[in-house]
C-alpha cells in the first residue's frame, strides 16, 4: 500500500516555544492513525502544521511519497480538515449546513436527505443549527465527510461531544470510507476504538 | 479537478451563503444603510434648507456617507468565518481561494453598497442635486461602492482577529482616490461637463483592484495563519 503521509522527525513550535519534538509516523492509504495526549499536548499543532497553517516547524512531511517543504497545498493530497471549531453556522439549516459547505456543493438533494438520515437529522433538516444540541452540530460536522470522497481525513478530537451512538456512528463512517481508500489522521484524548495505530504525546512541563 | 463548471458553483456556493447568512442577520443590511439616511439628513438641518447651499454641497456629501456606511459592515465580511472555523475548511478543501474572497466582496456589495445606491437616489431630492446629474452620480456610485467593498475586504483581512474599528482605520487613506475620482466626477456633471474621462479612471481601477486586490486579500488573510 502507498504511504498518503509521512512524517520523519517533525519538530512544531508556537510563538518560539518548542511544542512537540521528533515526531515520526507514516500513514498508509486506508489505514487510521490516532495521536492522543492531554491538553496542551500539541495535538492540534501538528495538525495545524502538516497542513501549512502554523509555518515554524521543520522536519520531513511527504504527501504520497513526494516531499513538500510547508504545506498541504503543494501536496497532490485531497485533504478535508476538520478543527476544534466546527463551522456549522448557527443561522443555517442542516441542509444548508451541509450543502453550503467544502464538500457539499456539488451535491443534490437526495444525497444530502440520505446523509441526513445516516447521522440521525432527518427531522432536522430544515431547521436552524441554533435549535440544535453541541451533539447535533458536532453529526453536521461528520456528515460532511460523506459529501465528497477524500483521500485524507484529518479530524481534531471528534468524539468530543457526542454520546455513545454518537461515537458509534464516527466508527462506522470511518470503516466505510476506510474501505474505499481513505485516511484517517484524528487526535483525541483517550484511545477510541478505532482500528489504528496510536501515538502517545507528552505534555512538556519544564517551560 | 477544478473544471469551469465546477469553479461557477463553487463562486455561486459562497455567494448564496453569504447571502443567506446576511439576509438572516437583518443588521448586516439595515445598518448601513440606517446610518446612510441619518448622515445624509442631518446636513439639511445643521445647514438650512437653502437650495443653492445645498444644491452645491449635495454630491460631496451623498458621496462622504456612502463612503463611510459601506465601510461599517466591512470587518463582518472574514470575522466569522475565521472564528468558527469555514475559512480553514475553505482554504483545505483545492477549491480556489480567490474565487472565494471575490464572492464574499460581491455579497458585501449587493448587501451594502447596492442598498446605499437607492437610497442615494432618494437623498438627492431632498439635498436638491442638480436633476441632470443623477446619472452621474449612480453610475459614479456604482463603481465606487464596489471599490470600497475590495478595499473594505483587504482591511478586514489585515485585521483579522484584532479590534473590529481597525479595518476602516486601515482603508479609509487608501478610499481618498475614490473619493477624489468621485466628486470630480459629481463636479463636471453638476457644471454640465463631459466627466466620461474620470469615469474611465475610476473604471480602470477597478479593474486593476478587482484581480489586485483580491489577490491582496488572499495573501493578507494567509498571513494571519502565522
Amino acid at each position: 500500500m502507498s504511504n498518503i503521509l509521512k512524517v520523519k522527525n517533525l519538530n512544531c513550535r508556537r510563538s518560539g516555544e518548542e511544542v512537540l519534538q521528533g515526531l515520526s509516523f507514516t500513514l498508509e492509504a486506508g489505514k487510521n492513525l490516532e495521536i492522543i495526549g492531554s491538553n496542551g499536548s500539541g495535538k492540534t499543532t501538528v495538525l495545524r502544521s502538516l497542513l501549512g497553517f502554523v509555518n515554524d516547524h521543520d522536519g520531513g512531511v511527504y504527501w504520497n511519497d513526494s516531499e513538500v517543504s510547508s504545506t498541504f497545498q503543494e501536496g497532490d493530497v485531497s485533504c478535508f480538515y476538520q478543527g476544534h471549531q466546527i463551522a456549522v453556522k448557527p443561522l443555517l439549516t442542516t441542509y444548508e449546513n451541509l450543502k453550503f459547505s467544502s464538500s457539499g456543493f456539488n451535491s443534490s438533494l437526495e444525497e444530502i436527505t440520505l446523509i441526513a438520515k445516516k447521522i440521525g437529522l432527518k427531522h432536522f433538516l430544515n431547521r436552524q443549527s441554533s435549535s440544535l444540541s453541541a451533539g447535533q452540530k458536532k453529526r453536521i460536522a461528520i456528515g460532511r465527510w460523506l459529501l465528497k470522497d477524500f483521500n485524507l481525513y484529518m479530524i481534531d478530537e471528534p468524539f468530543t461531544a457526542l454520546d455513545d451512538e454518537g461515537i458509534e456512528l464516527i466508527e462506522d463512517i470511518v470503516r466505510e470510507l476506510n474501505n474505499k481508500g481513505a485516511s484517517f489522521l484524528i487526535t483525541g484524548h483517550r484511545p477510541s476504538g478505532l482500528n489504528s495505530n496510536k501515538i502517545y504525546l507528552d505534555v512538556k512541563n519544564d517551560k | 479537478m477544478t473544471n469551469r463548471d465546477n469553479t461557477l458553483d463553487w463562486f455561486m456556493l459562497v455567494l448564496r451563503r453569504d447571502l443567506t447568512l446576511s439576509f438572516r442577520r437583518s443588521a448586516t443590511y439595515i445598518t448601513p444603510l440606517i446610518f446612510f439616511l441619518i448622515v445624509v439628513t442631518f446636513f439639511p438641518l445643521a445647514l438650512g434648507p437653502s437650495q443653492s447651499l445645498l444644491g452645491s454641497l449635495a454630491a460631496g456629501i451623498i458621496w462622504i456617507s456612502a463612503l463611510l456606511s459601506s465601510l461599517l459592515a466591512v470587518e463582518g465580511i472574514f470575522s466569522e468565518d475565521y472564528r468558527d472555523g469555514t475559512l480553514d475548511q475553505y482554504f483545505v478543501s483545492s477549491e480556489p481561494v480567490f474565487i472565494l474572497i471575490f464572492a464574499k466582496v460581491l455579497c458585501h456589495w449587493l448587501v451594502c453598497g447596492a442598498p446605499i445606491i437607492l437610497a442615494s437616489i432618494l437623498s438627492s431630492i431632498f439635498l436638491y442635486l442638480p436633476s441632470g446629474a443623477l446619472f452621474a452620480l449612480i453610475i459614479s456610485l456604482l463603481l465606487g461602492t464596489l471599490f470600497m467593498s475590495l478595499l473594505g475586504a483587504l482591511g478586514a483581512a489585515l485585521a483579522l482577529g484584532k479590534s473590529a474599528i481597525l479595518s476602516a482605520i486601515i482603508v479609509l487613506p487608501f478610499s481618498i482616490p475614490t473619493l477624489l475620482m468621485g466628486t470630480a466626477i459629481m463636479s463636471a456633471a453638476v457644471n454640465q461637463q463631459d466627466y466620461s474621462g474620470f469615469l474611465s479612471i475610476m473604471g480602470a481601477m477597478l479593474a486593476v483592484g478587482i484581480p489586485g486586490l483580491c489577490l491582496l486579500t488572499v495573501e493578507a488573510i494567509l498571513l494571519n495563519y502565522e
